[in-house]
């Protein structure tokens, strides 16, 4: 009870602080910020799928299904997946950022070109 | 990155890497590890390689641009699901046989699959960046 | 069957990627994925209105487990416009492809999005829906940035800001109803009851997912991505997100809505009907005041949203008939309103209305194409637009939501007047001398003209029988929850 309190104020803060930078002018805080509230969430379906200490989900031999203590495998395995994802996206969005601050010139988001100017 | 023990270090790390991709990988059915780890260890590797003799260095090593090992990865990906369609009526549906005494069957693929296709997007990632910070 | 529109554009995605620098091989690749494509949709289209719902699972996991896919009408529908959508635009990408988008993976990374699109629309689950969203946001991503101009990687950067806030909100909340419920798969979410204790919980994760579907349809008050990243790209890729991407989140409001969160939340469809209404008026007064061609069209972009989201929000039989022919209607129309931009950009060289002038006496073919879409936009009969406008206001008369009627037909009358002021600047009005028409090739012309041609037709079709369409949106109508709850999870007939 006590670890799952903590690490439900942990993804509270998290949120806070990624959504704190993701208010910022500066390009590099807003990327920072979505990367802090994409840990956040994923810290989220962690704790919101219960957590069980030292019982992996594994059938041990001569059985079909793993204990019924055992710990839910398909959150980790979705938080995997978004792990994977998150990745990615933040390996492309960090590549548009160098380059949104090079042809900007600034790293500040209220200097990006409004669209008119085609 | 011109540290002589990064790279006295690079040269025994990096052969070390990329044999425990292999490992990873193969392990990775079963038990921890699998084609994602695999992958990234081995572009971590080459990474490494990357940063001590150059990328140009690494993309000698890698023989094809980055885009060809993801074209391959996602197409060896896909084709090992066929079998299953084909087979067994549902896509990546697995299929084992033996070669020389080893399981092997379509998962396998599929995972090797995902290697190629990590190590393709990673070096990608890389090569952008590492050019970015030059210009 | 069910995973072919999925697993063939991915496969033609590697394909084309491993093609590399070789624009002729590139286009002919694309040319025959798109045919591979359609075929595909068609194929499960056809299978569906046949043998009724078709559901598949990789691996053959029994369901609620493993990853599966589940074509119903709404579903085939939708792929098939999709398809309908992108063969033109293909055809349209070829006329303007000069080698550079080759280099830059244009083409492969079209089927990559496809793949993701269709994933969206065939799955069964809510993470895989998340998953299948990634799929098409990354390869939208570069496909918005492609060319590396300064507008485009400026729009690009708030479009993947936006859009990176939502999957997270996404995500959250599929935490939250896991934690919740124990299930992710739609027809089981549908197929069992909730604890009275969870109720409020169900609630405010619907509201979560409500907002995250909000944003990727471009409902009011979240809709600014829409005209920040549409006017930006690439004609080819504005016109394929004109047509596809906002349907993808109004399709997931229709189906997690009518399988689980309508009657889960009671907030979920109460909040659609509020929002439908500002969203339809603030886009359409929004393009009054625009003077270029392609923002004009995406302020329009989302007052059409409104609609839809309107008469999903209505329900019964009449809204989810109203939801799919719009969605029909707008993909076919707006992706052909795009691709006239298009061409009147290729044709007078800018998107500004101000700089065009005179089409209708020098390109009359072009003229009398754009003459089509634009009253199909408008809703004037005998187009798809006037079907389509036509079954919404009915449905919202029936459902009692007089105000909502009201509002349709007032968009409507300021959309005719969007329609005529790009009529008269680019085609009445005679051009302004600053104007250098350029004349493209006969091959070149051809390519732009007949993509434009391919979607006046599906418009008038549509309008005029109501074309294929009708008969498979009223089965996708019929849909109750019961029946994609017994295709998914292999229930027995009742």
């Amino acid at each position: 009870m006590t670890i799952e309190a903590l690490l439900a104020v942990t993804v509270g803060v998290l949120f806070g602080a990624g959504v704190y930078l993701l208010l910022r002018r500066t390009v590099v805080r807003l990327l920072i910020g979505l990367a802090l509230v994409g840990n956040a969430a994923n810290l989220l379906i962690f704790v919101a799928a219960s957590l069980r200490r030292g019982v992996p989900p594994i059938a041990s031999v001569g059985e079909t299904a793993p204990p019924a203590s055992a710990a839910d495998p398909l959150a980790q395995a979705l938080i995997l997946t978004a792990i994977v994802i998150s990745f990615g996206v933040l390996g492309f969005a960090l590549a548009l950022t160098d380059k949104t601050v090079q042809s900007a010139g600034s790293t500040d988001l209220d200097d990006l070109v409004e669209e008119d100017s085609s | 990155m011109n540290s002589l023990i990064l790279r006295t270090g690079a040269t025994f790390v990096m052969p070390l890497l990329l044999v425990f991709s292999v490992f990873l990988l193969i392990r990775g059915h079963h038990l921890p590890g699998g084609g994602f780890a695999g992958g990234l260890v081995a572009a971590a590797s080459l990474t490494l390689y990357g940063l001590v003799n150059g990328m140009g260095a690494a993309k000698a090593v890698l023989r094809a641009s980055p885009e060809i090992w993801i074209a391959g990865g996602l197409g060896l990906a896909v084709l090992s699901g066929v079998p299953g369609l084909v087979l067994r009526g549902s896509f990546l549906a697995p299929i084992w046989g033996t070669l020389g005494g080893v399981k092997v069957g379509t998962p396998l693929a599929f995972d090797l699959g995902v290697y190629l296709l990590v190590i393709g997007v990673v070096l990608t990632m890389v090569f952008a960046l590492s050019e970015e910070g030059q210009a | 069957m069910t995973v072919l529109p999925v697993v063939v554009p991915l496969a033609w995605g590697a394909i084309l990627l491993a093609l590399g620098a070789r624009p002729r091989w590139q286009r002919l690749g694309s040319l025959l994925a798109h045919g591979c494509y359609l075929a595909a949709a068609v194929g499960l289209f056809r299978r569906v209105t046949e043998d009724g719902p078709q559901a598949s699972s990789l691996g053959n996991w029994p369901p609620p487990f493993g990853i599966a896919f589940c074509a119903d009408a709404l579903a085939a529908t939708l792929v098939l416009l999709t398809a309908a959508v992108a063969a033109p635009v293909a055809l349209f990408a070829l006329a303007l492809a000069d080698g550079r988008w080759e280099r830059q993976g244009y083409h492969a990374l079209v089927q990559v999005m496809l793949a993701g699109v269709s994933g969206a629309f065939l799955t069964t689950d809510l993470f895989n829906l998340f998953v299948w969203f990634e799929v098409t946001l990354i390869s939208s991503f570069v496909l918005l940035t492609l060319g590396g101009g300064k507008a485009q990687v400026q729009g690009g950067f708030k479009y993947v800001a936006l859009n990176l806030l939502s999957s997270v909100v996404f995500l959250s909340a599929a935490g939250l109803l896991y934690g919740t419920t124990g299930t992710l798969n739609l027809a089981d979410l549908g197929s069992r009851p909730i604890e009275p204790r969870d109720a409020w919980l169900v609630g405010l994760v619907g509201v979560l997912f409500l907002s995250t579907f909000s944003i990727k349809a471009a409902l009011f008050p979240v809709f600014f991505w829409l005209p920040a990243a549409y006017p930006t790209p690439a004609a080819p890729v504005a016109a394929l997100f004109a047509g596809v991407l906002t349907k993808v989140g109004v399709y997931a409001m229709l189906r997690t809505g009518s399988v689980f969160f309508a009657e889960a939340t009671g907030v979920w469809t109460p909040l659609l009907l509020a929002l439908s209404v500002p969203t339809m008026l603030v886009g359409v007064l929004g393009a009054v005041v625009q003077s270029d061609w392609r923002r004009i069209l995406a302020f329009h972009s989302v007052s059409q949203v409104g609609y839809m989201v309107a008469a999903v929000g209505i329900g019964g039989k009449a809204g989810f008939l109203a939801a799919v022919l719009f969605m029909v209607h707008h993909g076919l129309v707006k992706s052909a309103l795009f691709v006239a931009a298009g061409v009147g950009w290729r044709l007078g060289g800018s998107y500004r209305l101000g700089k065009l002038g005179g089409f209708a006496r020098s390109h009359g073919l072009f003229s009398a194409l754009f003459l089509i879409l634009a009253l199909s936009l408008a809703g004037l009969p005998p187009t798809s637009g006037f079907a389509a406008k036509l079954a919404a206001v009915r449905a919202a008369l029936e459902g009692g939501h007089g105000w909502i009627a009201g509002a349709m037909v007032a968009t409507g009358l300021f959309t005719l007047y969007s329609m005529v002021k790009i009529w008269n600047e680019a085609f009445w009005k005679p051009a302004p001398e600053t104007m250098e028409l350029r004349r493209p090739a006969p091959r070149e012309m051809a390519l732009l003209h007949l993509p434009l041609a391919a979607f006046a037709a599906m418009a008038l079709l549509v309008g005029l029988g109501v074309g294929p369409a009708l008969p498979a949106a009223s089965r996708s109508a019929d849909l109750d929850r019961q029946a994609y709850v017994r295709a998914v999870m292999g229930g027995p007939e009742p």
